[in-house]
């Protein structure tokens, strides 16, 4: 049972500067009896374009025409918070990248700010209702994108990928549900020694449960 | 003198996803036939240990029906971290102990991603009981640990049951290579060494 999630994308036009900002949000919440495989849901932020390490990646996924990405190799990441503070991320096999269509940035002013290349998908914990995991997941993105003096991309194409959050979230929530139930397994063992060698015994037996 | 021993391992089934299944472990031992002049009984013991220092622990490797086993041929000042029922406590191998390897990690937390572990070790030693009262020549313990998560549609433990059901034939070597009767070990009640000579028994 998946749980519902509150999703919101924006694009809107600010007199701060000509770069039309964007808002991405999403939120949920998660009941009794829901991903109860405790599912490992990552964090979600956005990925800061260095000049160096060059993150290398490759296909990971298609949702719908939006590619999704993998890290090639094993190393870190530096990614921009909500807060403004840049984090290093350590990337593995399960970290995930949605690109965007083009750079995003985190200032209103055009020649100014960070260069964001697309959405990170890493780190995180363990989701479902049990007292050691995360109960809710709340994800708000600001940012600005290009402005349309040259040849920048629709802001159209940039809310097709920001649409894909939810998508990918409840794919992401399908982690764990290919680790089925095992069998109960038992063991008995009853023996009585002395220094001599064994007066009963050993007699072993396996418990079959039903 | 005798050893009964009563073991019992149980591993549950784990629901589907991201869990470990709970194993637990069932000992008693019970001295028989002890004779009253004796203060100080040899008694078997199982510890749940992490590897440590093992290196500087000089062992013997063996197999024991196919299982691999340690024997601890010097007693040296190697020392692995062990868990009792009460607290964690480093305990230097004695040399005929014997230490078990087993398949993978042990968690205190049936949640995947939580909870502390040991890095997949059983200590079978050799201890000491004091046997001021008859009645206390019962040694039990009862541990409650969880197995590593391991992915597929039918994940399987047997291994984990394969190795741990060593546990009692060597709880018997170390019996029959450590009894009083066969070392012709002479008992010495009112000497203060024993006590401080034996480890703590609750372990």
């Amino acid at each position: 049972m998946f749980p519902e999630i509150n999703f919101k994308a924006d694009i809107i036009r600010t007199s701060l500067g000509p770069r039309p900002k964007f808002v991405l949000s999403l939120s949920t919440q998660v009941r009794a009896g829901q991903l109860s495989w405790r599912p490992m849901v990552p964090s979600v932020v956005m990925l800061y374009l260095p000049s160096r390490p060059r993150l290398e990646t490759t296909l990971a996924f298609r949702l719908g025409s939006i590619p999704v990405l993998r890290p090639l190799f094993a190393g870190s990441a530096l990614c921009l918070t909500p807060s403004g503070v840049k984090v290093k991320f350590i990337t593995r096999s399960s970290t995930l990248i949605v690109p965007l269509p083009g750079y995003v940035f985190d200032s209103p002013i055009p020649g100014r700010g960070e260069r964001l290349p697309g959405i990170y998908l890493g780190g995180g914990w363990f989701m479902s209702s049990y007292p050691v995991d995360i109960r809710s997941l709340e994800v708000h993105i600001e940012g600005y994108l290009p402005c349309r003096r040259g040849p920048a991309p629709a802001p159209k194409a940039y809310l097709e990928v920001f649409n894909i959050v939810p998508e990918l979230l409840k794919e992401l929530w399908r982690d764990g549900l290919d680790s089925g139930p095992s069998q109960e397994l038992g063991l008995e063992y009853n023996e009585i020694v002395c220094s001599g060698g064994t007066i009963y015994g050993p007699e072993q037996k396996e418990i079959l449960f039903i | 003198m005798t050893l009964e021993i009563k073991y019992k391992v149980a591993i549950a089934s784990k629901p589907r996803g991201n869990w470990r299944p709970e194993c637990t472990l069932e000992l008693i031992l019970k001295i028989m036939g002890a004779p009253p002049e004796y203060d100080r009984l040899p008694l078997p013991t199982v510890l749940l240990a992490n590897e440590g220092s093992l290196w500087f622990i000089e062992t013997h490797p063996f197999y024991l029906e196919d299982i691999p086993v340690l024997r601890v041929t010097t007693s040296s000042p190697g020392t692995l971290m062990c868990r009792g029922e009460l607290s964690c406590e480093l305990y230097a191998p004695r040399e005929g102990d014997y230490i078990l390897p087993l398949p993978g990690l042990i968690y205190a937390s049936p949640y995947e991603g939580d909870g502390y572990y040991y890095e997949g070790m059983l200590l079978v030693r050799h201890n000491f009981r004091l046997a001021q009262e008859q009645d206390a020549l019962v040694y039990s313990v009862r541990q409650r640990v969880f197995l590593p998560h391991r992915p597929g549609e039918n994940p399987d433990y047997g291994d984990w049951l394969k190795v741990l059901s060593v546990v009692p034939r060597l709880l018997a070597k170390l019996w029959r290579n450590n009894s009083l009767e066969k070392k012709g070990r002479v008992p010495s009640p009112s000497s203060i060494d024993w006590l401080w000579d034996s480890s703590p028994s609750f372990v």
